[in-house]
């Protein structure tokens, strides 16, 4: 849209929300696709004929029809699980050199520090697969399908500190209010099965240490786009979503009864105010009552055979863990969910990293094996896209005191490491290098945005074209400054 | 009376003279291709500026004769011997500014070297005029006149085409008329779709067209290179060849065109426009997948995104509006057509990219409903699909029979479906398939044969299927050797910290 025009249009509240319910979805789409791209999408407008989300069509032919990202929320430790660093037991103890560290900002939880001492990683890290990736022991299961997985060792980001962080590799922006990954896709691309969500969020339990990072709902939120685009969270205790199923006494036929009257109610306020947020409300109602039937088939894991558990481990027989998450993404994954996040907690080892970290790589170990040979097994590793990280590293340098049996990490951003796998990525290849102590990234950097980018390019979708106008700015999940798609990972 | 008759043997004598030095320059083979000093090549730039002087002299004089012929004792006659001497004077200026002009500059095209005998027998015509005037009986002369003025329009012509290309004038004639003339007819171009277009001749050759075969052509051929046919792209110049297939980086041409603007070596040279990005990146592409002398776009390997619009583009500027409009409505159609079947059926219908007449299908939102009746709906467009997605539907061995006739499919996935196999032989009639999903369902050993039949596989998934019990596993992999024949996964055995988890105790 043309800004001057639209700034006339905003001369009257109701002028604009007219202009809104008439000529929202041409006026976004036109900016979207310049020139000769907009002439091929009037054969598919969004939401009309064959034209599928805002984009109405990819814009071109993707790898990914579908997405699963295991979010490893508080910082998985990459120096003891796949950045081996020999030379380290050398320097145990002794002093991070300035050189290394070189001005780098620290968190206040280690700022303070008199020294910043050496902890070598205590366990041990053999070469795996064809492709040689060293993994750690912490990872037995993982090890096992080195040769499936792209590991990135070069990732990075500016965030310091959890919640920025997260909101950063989420949503593309430090501040809170931008939409995530997710919604994005869910926007841009649309549903692949109307009777399920686009985008879908499970919680895992956890069983490293207890205190972890509170997760919101802005993470999976939808930001300014309209809102039936953001995540919906599945529970992991009980019904899966809170008050679906009908209330005693209240057959379908009432139900829908009433959610057609409801409609026409909305219809109504939409006509009077044309708020495209009240279209939002509706698609909401429907989904609810399409989720009815869909989301119980969907929990329902009776109809999984034996082998299936034994290939995700015990755990995934446990509502709420990791691993039955990965379970039920996959089972969504199977029945048309375009875009599924499970996020499990509780990797934020300031201390006692000994003690903890086993764990929470028990936790998620076998399941991320189990997925990927699962989805591998059914042919839908060629098109399912798997994601796996967290929002920064940790330090080579100690926080609080250190044996040769305990110790801590704290938080760092410089670089850390991320594996994705399936849809059009390569597999058995480990890219980027960092520095003997884990601190700085050697080469093939890959920015957050870098790989946020690289996700949407699989998913058939030029970055810099999906965006959403909004306070005078258009939005992108990879924001402003400059991001390049990771070929180095790519087939 | 002696005087005039002096004057006239000096004519003569002046005319005989300039005859010989004429027939000395015809044949002396002065043009050696190097260019000389700086005086000749300045002495000869001023050829364009006189040699028009000669062209409308010789067609004054033409008209003067003929005026004179027709009405004897105008005053037109007595302006004849005057516009001849100009005539005369004019020419030999021409011819001598000329030989100057290409013997300065080094010139030694065919073209020049016919342009500059010609213009020699021209100012010699001239000059025999001059004398032949001076003769009682006027025969000869209207005869050489005529014959000069032919001459002339010839020498003037191939001037022209020296210094404006060629077909310069007839470059937009119209095309009965370029007919007439026997010149080359452009052919239309009889492509359907992007992916017809020949490479070579729809696309490369008219940029070459464009930009570089106004020198290196069969007359011309700087630095011993032609650029006109195929052949010589590959056989080359003086540096060796020009393309050198499926090697960008040994392809002169395209280091040329990609140096810098300013280099020497740049081309196309001085200040002639450059080669887009575009047109260079398409030339890359088809360098790369073998400068090919008849393939189609389509049968070239994959187009990256920049050569696929530069293609796209050019396609729609080669169609003619008529054309063009068709296929806009008939894509039109198609896209209604799969959009009310998509609306009537739920079932999601997808172009792979945006514009693309390429199709995916899904039917996750109706698989409970899906089965080998609306199969039927899809069938009217079944070359439109190049992936379709029918997992967990209720598609029975019945229904492979109307699936053989989606002859364009790439991916096909069948798991979780009833089949049993019986009739999947008839995928053999799917060329381009590579993936065949029959995940978790009931293909047993009996199909055996069916599945051997499908050669053109890469890609099969039997996992959880009950084939898989059985010794034809092995057999298939030996029938299909080309095909990754995948199985259920070989599950590894938990580990000791798999072990530790509390929901192993408790399992």
């Amino acid at each position: 849209m043309d800004p001057i025009e639209h700034y006339v249009n905003l001369e009257t509240r109701r002028k604009f929300l007219g202009k809104l319910a008439m000529g929202f979805g041409t006026a976004a789409m036109s900016s979207l696709l310049p020139g000769r791209a907009s002439a091929a999408t009037s054969l598919n407008p969004p939401g009309q004929g064959l034209g599928n989300g805002m984009l109405g069509a990819t814009h071109f032919a993707p790898k990914a029809k579908r997405g699963i990202y295991l979010f490893m929320s508080g910082a998985p430790s990459q120096i003891d699980m796949f950045d081996y660093k020999p030379r380290m037991t050398d320097l145990f103890d002794t002093d991070l050199p300035e050189s290394i560290r070189n001005g780098q900002r620290l968190t206040t939880m280690t700022s303070g520090q008199d020294r910043f001492p050496i902890a070598p990683s205590i366990y041990d890290f053999k070469q795996y697969g064809k492709s040689g990736a060293w993994v750690s022991e912490l990872l037995p299961n993982t090890a096992s399908i080195v040769d499936d997985i792209a590991i990135i060792k070069s990732m990075w980001t500016e965030a310091i500190n959890h919640d920025p962080a997260i909101t950063y590799i989420q949503t593309g922006n430090q501040i809170p209010g931008r939409p995530s990954l997710g919604a994005w896709l869910s926007y841009g691309l649309g549903s692949l099965n109307d009777n399920l969500p686009t985008f879908v969020v499970l919680n895992s339990t956890w069983t490293g240490r207890q205190e972890a990072q509170a997760l919101f709902t802005r993470l999976w939120g939808a930001g300014p786009l309209p809102s039936q685009h953001q995540g919906v969270a599945l529970r992991s205790d009980g019904d899966p979503v809170l008050y679906l199923s009908n209330p005693h006494g209240v057959s379908g036929d009432i139900r829908r009864l009433m959610l057609d009257g409801v409609s026409e109610m909305n219809e109504d306020i939409f006509h009077e105010f044309g708020d495209p947020e009240t279209h939002a409300r509706i698609s909401q109602y429907e989904m609810a009552f399409r989720m009815q039937s869909s989301v119980p088939e969907l929990t329902d894991l009776s109809d999984e055979p034996d082998y299936i558990f034994d290939l995700y481990g015990p755990d995934s027989k446990v509502p709420g863990t990791f691993a039955y998450n990965c379970l039920m993404a996959r089972r969504m994954a199977e029945k048309g969910v375009r875009f599924s996040q499970i996020f499990h907690r509780g990797w934020d080892q300031h201390g006692a990293l000994p003690k903890d970290l086993p764990n929470q790589c028990r936790d998620v170990d076998r399941a991320c094996y189990g997925l990927i040979t699962d989805l591998k097994q059914r042919g839908m590793y060629d098109d399912t896209l798997v994601v796996w990280g967290g929002e920064f590293g940790r330090t080579i340098y100690c926080q609080g005191e250190l044996t040769q049996t305990n110790y801590g990490r704290d938080h760092h951003p410089r670089c850390y490491t991320m594996w994705m796998g399936g849809a059009g990525v390569k597999g058995g290849v480990v890219y980027g290098e960092t520095d003997d102590f884990s601190y700085n990234i050697t080469k093939d950097p890959v920015h957050i945005r870098d790989l946020n980018a690289t996700i949407l390019n699989q998913f058939g979708v030029d970055h810099q074209q999906l965006n959403f106008q909004h306070q005078g700015l258009d939005l992108k999940l990879t924001g402003v400054e400059e991001a390049h798609i990771v070929k180095g990972v790519l087939a | 009376m002696a005087e005039k008759k002096g004057s006239i043997l000096a004519v003569q004598l002046l005319g005989a003279l300039c005859m010989m030095v004429l027939w000395w320059l015809s044949g002396s083979g002065l043009l050696d291709g190097e260019p000389q000093d700086t005086v000749w090549r300045f002495l000869g730039r001023f050829h364009p500026v006189v040699l028009h002087l000669p062209i409308g002299m010789l067609f004054m004089l033409l008209v003067l004769e003929f005026v004179s012929l027709r009405r004897p004792g105008s005053t037109a006659s007595e302006l004849i011997p005057l516009v001849l001497g100009m005539t005369i004077g004019s020419t030999l200026l021409a011819v001598a500014t000329g030989t100057m002009l290409a013997y300065g500059e080094g010139a030694d095209e065919q073209l020049v070297q016919d342009h500059m005998r010609n213009g020699i027998w021209l100012a010699m015509g001239t000059v025999m005029l001059g004398v032949l005037r001076t003769l009682p009986s006027r025969g000869t002369y209207y005869l050489v006149l005529i014959a000069t003025g032919v001459l002339m329009f010839l020498t003037g012509h191939q001037g022209g085409s020296i210094t404006h290309g060629r077909d310069y004038l007839t470059e937009y004639a119209s095309e009965p008329l370029r007919r007439l003339l026997g010149l080359e007819v452009e052919e239309e171009v009889k492509a359907a779709s992007v992916e017809d277009l020949l490479v070579f001749e729809h696309l490369v050759q008219p940029i070459m067209e464009q930009n570089c075969v106004s020198c290196h052509n069969p007359d011309k051929l700087k630095g011993e290179l032609n650029l006109e046919t195929i052949a010589g792209h590959l056989a080359g110049g003086e540096l060796g060849p020009a393309v050198v297939p499926f090697d960008v980086d040994a392809s002169e041409l395209l280091f040329r065109v990609t140096l810098p603007e300013d280099d020497e070596e740049f081309m196309p040279p001085d200040e002639k426009t450059p080669l887009t990005d575009d047109e260079v990146s398409l030339i890359a592409w088809w360098i790369e997948q073998g400068a090919s002398a008849d393939q189609t776009v389509g049968a070239l390997g994959p187009m990256p995104t920049q050569v696929d619009d530069y293609v796209t583009s050019m396609f729609d500027q080669m169609i003619t509006p008529e054309e063009r409009a068709r296929l806009e409505e008939a894509q039109r159609e198609l896209y209604a057509n799969l959009a009310t079947i998509r609306a009537e059926h739920g079932i999601l219908i997808q172009p792979i990219e945006s514009g693309s007449d390429d199709f995916t299908i899904e039917t996750n939102a109706v698989r409970k409903a899906f089965d080998d009746a609306m199969l039927q709906h899809l069938e009217p467009y079944a070359r439109s699909f190049v992936a379709a997605d029918m997992s967990g539907t209720r598609l029975t061995d019945d229904g492979v029979s109307i699936l053989a006739k989606f002859t364009r499919l790439q991916t096909l996935n069948l798991s979780r479906t009833e089949l049993a196999g019986s009739t999947l032989g008839q995928l053999s009639e799917l060329a381009d398939l590579e993936s065949l999903n029959l995940y978790g369902t009931r293909i047993d050993a009996a199909a055996l044969d069916q599945l051997a039949q499908l050669t053109q596989l890469k890609q099969l998934f039997l996992s959880q299927t009950p084939i898989e019990e059985s010794e034809a596993l092995e057999k298939l992999r030996e029938a299909l050797p080309n095909c990754k024949v995948q199985a259920s996964a070989e599950i590894v055995p938990l580990t000791e910290a798999d072990k530790a988890a509390k929901s192993y105790e408790s399992s």
